[in-house]
């Protein structure tokens, strides 16, 4: 068929090299395919050998095939940048097909309660950093070969390689560094169970990223071989220019947690007493908040968190439209109060949310299948800290099924009740039932190993010196007093407890295992 | 009646910087060889390379059937076969992949499976088609090379060397194939072989201090040396004189102090010495390299 490079394929596969390759991939598939039982991204993270394994093939066996310059190739395919665009969809085609196994290993022996959402995006993600970094490698074999049209070039493809290895295995915590990272940003620590890889802005720059470095290589072969080389130099110069583009967009639009100015509330004479939202949960967050608030004390001016991810629309006080100022997780409301006086406080925003620690584990997180929004950290509606029990009636359009602590949404639901904090879950997750309690835990999560680990926690809690949990909280947590137990995600140093009691529902972080 | 093909070159001059290596080359040729001769530096590996498009002359231009084959866009690699003198190959592709390739690569409308099979029969590559090029000994390996420049029956084709580094068996049974397909295509061969010239070919160019030395057929290259050349019988002492004096093309020994010896006559005739009624191509080829 013209046009299929079959015959680049051959020459790429028909040697000894390519049986090592595919008996190496398979090694590594055998060697980790029992993290499928963890989640299907924990697989991706580890088959990084596998990335490694199937780069070195593609690369050496690019470099090596174009650099054999054969007289009656120079002679019947004289633009040998069309020999490279053929050699890289010979690689494309190369990957493509023996992703197949990592592939349907993925599927054969996943976690049995993954959800085919999620096993969807396991596969995606993995065939993305599989060929994105295969194509990198045969890009830079490729190109080095064409320029140097020597043996030499494998070594020299190879240092170049090296480098970006190098950038990928050490975990960095520096933007730029990041993105130099070929494979994912976090490859060798522990990602989140619950979330997967979320594809949000992080996860498109690294990729773009990537792609650009690609183009910039190209572009160096096409200023050397093409006529018009002060066009691809000026190409060249703008693709660099729009990696670095890519670096400062990255650096002032990706969300990072930050912390809340918690002492500028600490005598605000004012609270809460009942939310109404109406809320909707997609791949963002959109909010109507409707807040009663009741007043101490005379003043001009409310001030409550909302997290800065998020855009406001407007806020009404008593139905009337008021200036607002919302900057550093804080949105100041210029409304006048009186003592005793209560106010209806309505507040419309919107968002995405896809906060990440330094190491791009998703933390805070809104998507179509996996929400994380632990109430009583991150501000995600407006809020005081520490607030005491507020009334809540939620109106919630979610298309997942959304676990909190009032309970469970499914679809359009209406949950209400008294809290301190409302949080919301979903994800992978699976539902247990045991001695009355129900247990919403990670997939992963085997019931007695998690009941036994959490007594143990527990009991550490107890016997603590700083403890921030009253007596009676300890007492609660002793008994099994509570209903419900979630595990939710978020960074250890915001709250070290690694628990949290909110009423009747237990809320566990993750990193706790 | 056939029209049968026909190459001119005109004119053609190619320099690197100021080093002339083709002065104002001019000849032409129709199906048929035509073997291209001259000694190393002659600048024949810088003609095939014009032919080929790999080159572009400073000066001149090259057509074929009427096309100024330099100035067509893309090189029109469909009329013209190639196989250069080192034919080397990915030796983990088979024959057939490749084969297949070229025929992608010429863009050819035939059926590729008959055409191939056709080709493969023709060179009796039968028993090694499927098998891995670097498995091929170099006899096949070399009908592999003129397999994948015939197919598509360009109406140029360039050979370098044709014969080079094959046994007298291969080399016989390469000049057969030259031979055939030569019917319809103008088959340019460049070699230091003059015996496999003096057998197939119909025409004969010799290039010579970067110019046209002679350009005809085997017989006229034969008549126009054999009266500049000269037989003599001598003594050992009678030649050490002789070759400070003569261009000697040939020396043989007949016997204890007796040798036989052809030179390109002078203007004095040397006593004792006689024009041969015949003389052999490669002395024809050394009078045009040293007349």
């Amino acid at each position: 068929m013209n046009g299929f490079p079959t015959f680049y394929i051959k020459a790429m596969i028909k040697n000894p090299i390519f049986f090592i390759y595919l008996s190496f991939v398979l090694f590594f598939i055998y060697f980790i395919k029992d993290s499928l039982h963890i989640t299907i991204f924990r697989f991706v993270t580890l088959f990084f050998h596998g990335y490694i394994c199937s780069n070195l093939f593609l690369l050496i066996s690019a470099a090596w095939v174009i650099s054999k310059q054969y007289e009656t190739f120079v002679f019947l395919e004289r633009d040998v940048l069309k020999k490279q665009w053929k050699l890289l969809f010979s690689a494309f085609i190369i990957s493509s097909v023996v992703a197949l196994l990592p592939m349907a290993a993925m599927i054969a022996f996943k976690n049995p309660l993954t959800d085919g959402s999620f096993l969807w995006k396991g596969l995606v993600h993995f065939f993305i950093l599989w060929t994105l970094s295969n194509m990198l490698a045969a890009t830079i074999g490729t190109t080095i070969g064409i320029l140097l049209q020597h043996r030499a070039s494998i070594l020299l493809s190879l240092l170049l390689y090296g480098y970006f290895l190098w950038k990928s295995i050490n975990t960095t915590i520096t933007y730029q560094q990041k993105l130099l990272n070929i494979f994912d940003d976090h490859m060798q620590v522990m990602t989140n169970t619950m979330s997967g890889t979320i594809f949000n802005l992080n996860y498109f720059l690294d990729k773009l990223f990537l792609i650009l470095l690609m183009l910039f290589l190209l572009l160096i072969t096409y200023s050397v071989y093409r006529k018009k080389k002060t066009a691809y130099i000026l190409l060249a110069v703008l693709v660099l220019l729009a990696m670095k583009g890519v670096v400062i967009y990255g650096e002032k639009h990706v969300q990072k947690i930050r912390a809340y100015p918690t002492a500028e509330f600490a005598h605000v004479p004012y609270a809460v007493q009942t939310y109404k939202m109406d809320l909707s949960l997609t791949n963002r967050l959109e909010n109507t908040a409707e807040l009663e608030m009741s007043f101490s004390a005379a003043g001009d001016n409310i001030k409550l968190l909302l997290d800065d991810c998020f855009t406001i629309d407007s806020v009404k006080v008593n139905d009337s439209l008021v200036k607002f100022i919302h900057k550093n997780n804080v949105l100041n409301i210029s409304a006048s109060y009186r003592p005793n006086e209560t106010k209806k406080v309505v507040v419309s925003y919107g968002g995405d949310v896809q906060l990440e620690d330094e190491l791009g584990v998703p933390i805070y997180y809104v998507t179509s299948d996996a929400v994380n929004l632990p109430g009583w950290l991150f501000a995600w509606y407006p809020t005081v800290p520490e607030p005491k029990p507020s009334y809540y009636d939620v109106r919630l359009d979610a298309s997942t099924k959304i676990y909190s602590n009032l309970g469970i949404f499914t679809g359009e639901t209406e949950r209400k009740g008294e809290t301190s904090s409302l949080s919301l879950f979903a994800g992978q997750y699976q539902t247990l039932k045991d001695n009355g309690l129900t247990y919403i835990l990670p997939i992963n999560y085997n019931l007695e190993d998690f009941q036994s680990r959490l007594d143990l926690l527990i009991q550490e809690k107890t016997k603590e010196k700083h403890r921030t949990l009253t007596t009676s909280d300890i007492q609660f947590l002793q008994d099994r007093a509570y209903k419900t137990v979630i595990v939710g995600s978020w960074p250890n140093g915001l709250d070290d407890e690694g628990l949290r009691l909110v009423g009747d529902t237990l809320i566990v972080n993750d990193s706790n295992y | 009646m056939r029209m049968g093909n026909h190459l001119s070159i005109e004119n053609v001059s190619f320099s690197y910087g100021k080093n002339v290596v083709l002065d104002n080359i001019s000849f032409a040729c129709r199906d048929g060889i035509t073997a291209l001769l001259g000694n190393n530096g002659a600048g024949k590996t810088t003609l095939m390379n014009l032919l080929t498009g790999l080159k572009k002359p400073s000066r001149g231009r090259i057509m074929l059937n009427g096309i100024d084959l330099l100035k067509t866009k893309p090189y029109p690699i469909d009329q013209v076969g190639y196989l250069p003198q080192t034919f080397d190959m990915y030796g983990n592709v088979t024959g057939y992949d490749l084969l297949s390739y070229v025929f992608d690569l010429k863009k050819i409308k035939t059926n590729k499976k008959e055409t191939i099979d056709e080709i493969v029969e023709r060179f009796h590559l039968g028993p090694v088609i499927h098998q891995r090029i670097g498995k091929y000994s170099g006899g096949y390996k070399r009908r592999l090379g003129i397999a994948q420049a015939v197919i598509g029956k360009p109406t140029l084709l360039i050979i370098d060397e044709p014969t080079a580094g094959l046994d007298p068996e291969e080399r016989a049974q390469f000049r057969s194939y030259l031979s055939e397909i030569s019917n319809d295509a103008i088959t340019l061969i460049s070699t230091h072989i003059i015996e496999d010239v003096e057998l197939y070919s119909q025409q004969i160019v010799i290039l010579k201090d970067h110019s046209i030395a002679f350009n005809g057929s085997v017989a006229e290259m034969i008549a126009e040396s054999i009266t500049n050349i000269r037989t003599l019988e001598t003594d050992f002492a009678a030649l050490m004189d002789l070759r400070k004096k003569v261009t000697i093309i040939e020396e043989k020994r007949l016997g204890t102090d007796r040798y036989r010896i052809r030179f390109i006559k002078d203007k004095q005739d040397i006593a004792g010495s006689y024009q041969e009624k015949e003389i052999s191509l490669e002395n024809a080829y050394i009078y045009f390299q040293n007349r």
